[in-house]
């Protein structure tokens, strides 16, 4: 990494799942930090900086959003759709980890810009490498828009 | 079957012949009565025609009887005339009036009208012309036997054409007439002369020795006057008969549109409610695979992280991520019994009774005791609540649920309070349970009601309740629904079912 703070925003709202993603993301060291959240409202919340995240210093823009689709209060499609839909926010890159390989979400993620639709593998050991691949090729790879 | 088909049949024709039956008797009569009416004018037309001709016959005889006769005999009495002298051209009538016909019925045949037959028909003719026909002859015996009959007409057949034929009987035989009709002798020279043997002779006084036989054509009007009645009251038979058919069909037709129109709408209904539970059947279907995988993906993803603690020797967490292991199993358990559960509710257990909610509210918060006591909860129950029509155990479990989520959704609330009540709108009875907990906004109102879906992650259950309670509620033909001014205004669940007392 070139010494610059990455931050990973996790918005899942099952606590084990978001363990496991921070776990992984820990051990591959590729992000500085993960901020999660448990539903949309808080995601939307983080990424405008408004609310309990006005402090842009404890909760920075992220470079990358991973979003899942079921989610109390706001669904993650909605989430999905604001960011999309938002001038400012539209090119942070979004990408879906979600249970769901129903072939109506993926493709509604996709109709609102989703920029990747990945289902949670239940192998650990396959779990491990997507999340390492995705944190690599989104914060590595990928040239960030900021 | 075929006795059935018959009878229906018979009916059918029965009810078919009833409403032809009226048109037709009708127009038969007035086609009777037209046909009557117009052959009667023809007729009389007819008649009057031959009227007519015979008063002119009847005008020409008195000229010749009262204007030449006299002026005649003065002739002859101041020498002008020798006194044998006789011509039938000059002194017979029926002379006159025979020839006179001749040139009328030429004239007539000139114009292209039919001729018309004329005879002074005597069963003793001077001249053979004058010779009765076997029904000339039956008339003038009729005649001179019923002196009260003064005419005869009869519409007779002709070669296949109609004519009105028609009979008066001559001048009585006076004793005027026997001067040339009477004894031979006694005749004038000259007649005696011109009429040998003994026809014209021998006649009378006071009988008549003669008719006036004469016949018009009518057949071509008649007939006319029949077809055109005819076809007139057959159009209008047709035209009366199209019209009940008409109608007839007409209200057939609606009576089916009717019927298809229903039958259209009822089938729309059922293709919607279908549409609705496949939409539901999906919607379950994704929510449990959802639902299912992810406690299975947390199973599999902890011990894999377990393996991977073991191997390095690292315990810390072990014990840690041992009970997320273990506690993702009994969700995935508790997920199975609450789908079987949710499963069983469309097909109700009980038969439903008038259940007295008093005392099922009671049930359930004594059986809900040991919550309520630990969040220190305050629950009022309204007092005479009216009684409902229902299965009594579904409704203990819709009271359940509904109080358990609003102890869940209690929050920081530090007068927690749960009110169960009864109001009335527009003449149901609505039941509540009210709370002031944390609320929900209006955007998640219809959402609480989803399968698996919960408003807080955190918070205990999972997430079936409200979705059984909906589901036992409609099952009951009755709506559930929330109430809440926003978040921080706790919040009031309100259910019908569909009857109430
Ligand atoms: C002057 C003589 C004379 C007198 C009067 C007379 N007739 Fe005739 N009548 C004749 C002659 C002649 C004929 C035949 C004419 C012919 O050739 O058709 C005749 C013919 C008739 C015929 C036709 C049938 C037939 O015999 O050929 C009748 C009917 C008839 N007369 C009735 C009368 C009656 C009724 C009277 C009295 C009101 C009368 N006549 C007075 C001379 C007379």
């Amino acid at each position: 990494m070139n010494g610059e703070p990455l931050t990973i925003l996790l918005v899942e709202d099952n606590p084990d799942h978001a363990e496991l993603v921070m776990r992984n993301m820990e051990d591959f060291q590729v992000a500085n930090s993960i901020i999660h959240v448990e539903d949309g409202e808080a995601a939307l919340d983080c990424l405008y900086g408004r609310g309990k995240y006005a402090d842009r210093k404890l909760f920075p823009m992220p470079h990358l959003m991973l979003l899942d689709l079921r989610l109390p209060k706001v669904d993650g499609l909605e989430v999905l759709k604001e960011v999309k839909g938002d001038a400012d926010l539209k090119a942070l890159p979004v990408v879906i980890l979600t249970t769901s390989d129903a072939e109506r979400d993926s493709a509604m993620a996709y109709e609102y810009h989703a920029n990747s639709y990945v289902t949670k593998p239940v192998s650990f050991d396959e779990f491990s490498t997507l999340l390492r691949d995705l944190g690599f090729y989104w914060l590595a790879w990928n040239k960030r828009p900021w | 079957m075929n006795l059935e088909n018959l009878k229906i049949f018979a009916v059918k024709a029965r009810r078919a012949v009833n409403m032809a039956a009226l048109p037709v008797v009708a127009m038969v009569v007035v086609a009777v009565t037209l046909n009557y009416a117009i052959s009667a004018f023809f007729l009389s037309d007819a008649e009057e025609k031959i009227k007519n001709i015979l008063l002119s016959h009847r005008g020409l005889h008195q000229y010749i009887q009262k204007v030449m006769h006299p002026a005649f005999y003065k002739a002859r009495e101041q020498g002008e005339i020798s006194q044998d002298f006789y011509a039938p051209e000059i002194f017979s009538s029926s002379f006159v009036v025979r020839v006179d016909h001749g040139f009328y019925n030429e004239e007539l045949k000139k114009a292209g009208l039919p001729e018309i037959y004329y005879k002074l028909a005597s069963n003793n003719p001077r001249n053979p012309v004058n010779k009765a026909d076997e029904f000339e002859s039956s008339l003038i015996k009729m005649f001179n036997e019923n002196s009260e009959i003064s005419e005869f007409k009869k519409v007779v057949n002709i070669d296949g054409k109609k004519y009105l034929y028609f009979a008066i009987p001559f001048l009585e035989t006076s004793n005027a007439c026997i001067r040339c009709h009477g004894k031979r002798e006694d005749a004038p020279q000259g007649l005696q002369a011109l009429y040998p043997g003994q026809g014209g002779f021998n006649e009378k006084a006071g009988v008549y020795r003669a008719i006036e036989s004469i016949r018009v054509p009518v057949s071509d009007e008649i007939s006319t006057a029949f077809i055109l009645t005819c076809s007139l009251s057959v159009g209008i038979i047709a035209m009366f008969m199209l019209f009940f058919f008409n109608r007839r069909l007409k209200r057939t037709v609606d009576k089916k549109t009717y019927s298809l129109e229903a039958e259209v709408v009822e089938r729309k209904k059922k293709e919607d409610d279908l549409e609705k539970k496949n939409a539901e059947l999906e919607r379950f279907a994704y929510t449990v695979s959802h639902d299912l995988k992810s406690p299975i993906i947390t199973i599999k993803g902890f011990t894999g992280a377990l393996e991977k603690d073991l191997l390095k020797g690292n315990y810390e967490r072990m014990a840690g991520d041992l009970k997320r292991v273990s506690d993702a199993a009994d969700r995935m358990n508790d997920l199975l019994c609450d789908l079987l559960e949710i499963s069983t509710v469309g097909r109700v257990v009980n038969t439903s009774e008038a259940v007295d909610m008093n005392l099922l509210v009671e049930d359930v918060l004594a059986q809900l005791e040991g919550p309520l006591r630990n969040s220190d909860i305050k629950v009022t129950v309204q007092s005479d609540l009216p009684p409902l029509f229902c299965d009594r155990q579904r409704m203990c479990e819709v009271v359940q649920n509904l109080v358990e989520n609003a102890i869940n959704y209690m929050g920081d609330q530090v007068d927690p309070h749960i009110l169960f009540g009864v109001r009335e709108e527009s003449g149901v009875k609505v039941y509540f349970v009210q709370d002031n907990g944390i609320g929900i906004d209006e955007k998640y109102h219809e959402n609480v009601f989803g399968l698996f879906n919960k408003l807080d992650a955190k918070s205990s259950g999972t997430g079936i309740g409200l979705a059984l309670v909906k589901r036992i509620i409609e099952v009951h033909g009755g709506r559930v629904w929330v109430e809440s001014d926003g978040v921080g205004k706790g919040s009031r669940f309100c259910f019908t079912v569909g009857r109430n007392f």
